[in-house]
């Protein structure tokens, strides 16, 4: 009895030890830095300019990863040509297989062994969130993040700017608006994967169609990842009998969804977000008779429609020089385009570079057209970044896009074309 | 109709990858959780000698067969044969290992991008009554079958098959009368990865090639063979096509969140009432 009342009060004591001495290393990170300051600067030296990634590398999604070897590629062009005021840009990109839990070890060696300036395209709604409470606490900014979860910029906070997609409620509202208003669709039925991703379009599809008269939902058709066989939502939209199909859904998901839908004889307008549709590897999966004419959006021209660009000349020669196995149009465009937006940022700050600076000159991009992306804007007051895009239609292997820029207001909710 | 149809489709994608679960378990009692990854593997060789090497697909389909042949025996004396006298939860172990290393060596080589696959038989699908099917559909389930029937009758006629019955009951008593055991588990291996490789083959084209392809199919062909009892090899084709089907319909009328949950209630159930398995029948262990 006594060993054992020994062994409780011994453990009790470890157990104070050590939450005290949780506490005291925790005020000696704070007094380290500046508490009054909002940003602190790190990772920046005379001649280098460090990058922190988080991306999957391995694991299921890991095809998205790749956006990593875009972002690099154009790192590499930069530094051919002299960097960005004379510092070299490095990209340090770890791999957290897409699993939270990956990301919660990986984030304090980039912050707090590495030291990177700020965080570029760090993918995953769920993967951002796990580690957003460590990244506020120590400062550390998130630009252009790889999700389209509103969660992160619709709330102005100041260490995380702007989404590197189109953040999905607002291309579900520009989507719905394209069917309705100019496809003439009034039965619409939904596809959308059940999580947190295709919930956020099929949540807004909900609010938004009430603002148009006489349309309405007649179908809703979830699935979720992992599902391998879309013989039973197919089925379902063609009882349903729709004007048109709106799916929030992955690349994969989509074309065997599509797929399907064909077998089935189904033939209305499928209209996909650009995360399930942008992508011209859709015409092999689904075979390219069921993929055309499949209607998406996207942020930015794919290659394939606009070859001559002379910035996608410079994207497709550097791509081919550095990562000739990549396909151009697959992830990797979107970080290069991320890239851009990081580079010209970092021009705009000058030469003293600090991370205040960097934020200022940040919310001096507006309505900036220089990158892939249609337009660019941030303020103090709009965290988005992207809220242009194209509308596209696949046709003869090309993704090609059939308006101009459509613009949504994030204030007013309002949706403007060019 | 069409709901039924489409899942006796997928059932039989199912039963073809339980078919060769249980083969495997049946003779060395050892639950191979690398099957699904094996069968993407060899699904992967046919791609490259179809695509980079320009076969036709009878070819490719015959010499990935063959790799798949070679792959089954590769395992077995690599991996299996070390430790076939080990208790049967390390040996199912082991292949938990393998199938995390055969996925991640596929993920290296061929990266993780879908990619097409073929159909044996191309061409759009054709309407009887209300329901579509097409012509590659109606050769997934004949050489179900083909194969389900062939297997069934080595194993009840033949002396292999005696020979494999013999040595998944006894491995001593079978070595001692004068039955290679070794023999009997390398060509079991090999049937099985056989078996896989024609799965994959058939499961590419509707699932879309890359590693992680099989991952729900092994899943639910697991259950399927759970269903049947896993030592019937009729059993692990009608456990796969009930599976098929009853997910189908759970997804359309019910929802597809809830399918893998209603097919397992559904082995629960199955295993309250017949514990041996549907078609688990007779046999009894008798260990003296």
């Amino acid at each position: 009895m006594k060993k054992i009342s020994l062994l409780f009060f011994v453990s009790l004591l470890v157990f104070v030890l050590a939450a005290c001495n949780e506490t005291t290393t925790g005020s000696q990170l704070n007094n380290a830095k500046d508490d009054d300051e909002l940003y602190v600067t790190r990772g920046v030296t005379n001649d280098k300019i460090l990058i922190g990634n988080i991306s999957p590398h391995t694991g299921p999604i890991a095809e998205s990863g790749t956006a990593r070897y875009g972002t690099e590629a154009y790192f590499n062009y930069i530094n051919e040509n002299g960097g960005v005021h004379g510092r070299q840009l490095e990209l340090i990109s770890y791999d957290d297989q897409y699993q939270p839990s990956q990301t919660v070890q990986v984030a304090p060696r980039l912050v707090e062994e590495d030291e990177v300036f700020l965080l570029l395209s760090n993918q995953g709604t769920a993967n951002n969130f796990a580690v957003k409470d460590y990244y506020e606490e120590n400062k550390v900014v998130s630009f252009l993040i790889n999700t389209g979860a509103p969660d992160f910029t619709a709330t102005k906070n100041p260490y995380w700017l702007g989404t590197g997609l189109t953040v999905y409620n607002i291309e579900a509202e520009i989507l719905l608006e394209y069917a309705i208003n100019e496809i003439g669709a009034k039965k619409i039925a939904v596809v959308y994967q059940n999580d947190d991703f295709g919930n956020v379009g099929f949540d807004a599809v909900k609010k938004a169609i009430g603002k148009y008269e006489g349309a309405e939902i007649i179908a809703e058709v979830p699935y979720v990842t992992g599902n391998e066989d879309f013989s039973s939502q197919a089925v379902k939209i063609k009882d349903s009998n729709p004007d048109a199909v709106l799916s929030f859904s992955l690349s994969g998901p989509t074309a065997s969804l599509k797929k399907s839908m064909y077998d089935l004889g189904i033939d209305v307008p499928f209209l996909v977000t650009g995360l399930g549709g942008n992508n011209t590897n859709q015409f092999e999966l689904a075979g390219a008779e069921a993929w055309e004419g499949t209607i998406s959006s996207t942020p930015y021209f794919n290659p394939t429609s606009a070859p001559d660009d002379p910035q996608m000349k410079v994207y497709a020669e550097q791509l081919a020089k550095d990562f000739p196995d990549l396909p151009i149009d697959g992830f990797a465009q979107s970080g290069w385009a991320s890239a851009q937006v990081l580079v010209e940022a970092l021009e705009r700050a000058g030469e003293d570079l600090t991370m205040e600076k960097f934020v200022e000159a940040v919310y001096t991009l507006e309505d900036w057209d220089g990158s892939m992306y249609a337009s660019v804007s941030f303020s103090k007051e709009n965290h988005y970044g992207l809220t242009s895009v194209y509308i596209t239609e696949a046709k003869d292997g090309k993704i090609t896009p059939i308006t101009g820029k459509i613009t949504y207001d994030p204030e007013t909710g309002e949706i403007s074309s060019e | 109709m069409q709901i039924i149809v489409s899942g006796l489709i997928f059932g039989c994608v199912y039963a073809l990858v339980a078919l060769g679960l249980v083969l495997i378990y049946k003779t060395t009692e050892v639950v191979n959780f690398a099957h699904g990854e094996m069968a993407m593997f060899s699904t992967f060789i046919s791609y490259v000698l179809l695509t980079s090497y320009g076969l036709s697909y009878v070819p490719a389909f015959l010499l990935s067969l063959l790799f798949a042949a070679f792959f089954g025996l590769a395992v077995y004396f690599v991996f299996m044969k070390r430790v076939q006298n080990a208790p049967h939860l390390n040996q199912v172990v082991l292949t938990l290992g393998l199938f995390m290393v055969v996925n991640g060596v596929a993920g290296l080589i061929w990266g993780y991008q879908q990619k097409s696959y073929p159909t044996a038989i191309e061409g759009k699908p054709f309407q009887i009554g209300s329901v579509f099917i097409s012509a590659n559909e109606i050769l997934i389930i004949i050489l179900t079958v083909i194969l389900m029937l062939v297997f069934f009758l080595i194993f009840r006629f033949t002396k292999i098959g005696l020979a494999m019955r013999a040595a998944s009951q006894d491995t001593m008593a079978s070595e001692l009368m004068g039955i290679k055991v070794t023999t009997v588990f390398m060509g079991t291996w090999i049937f099985g990865c056989v078996l896989g490789g024609v799965a994959g083959i058939m499961t590419a084209p509707l699932t879309f090639l890359s590693p992680n392809m099989m991952s729900e199919v092994l899943i639910l062909a697991f259950a399927g063979a759970v269903l049947g009892g896993f030592v019937s090899l009729p059993g692990a084709i009608f456990g796969g096509l009930l599976v098929g089907v009853f997910e189908n319909l759970i997804s359309y009328y019910i929802s597809p969140e809830m399918k893998i949950v209603f097919v397992f209630l559904l082995i629960i159930l199955v295993l309250y009432v017949r514990p041996q398995g549907l078609f688990g029948g007779r046999k009894l262990m008798k260990k003296v």
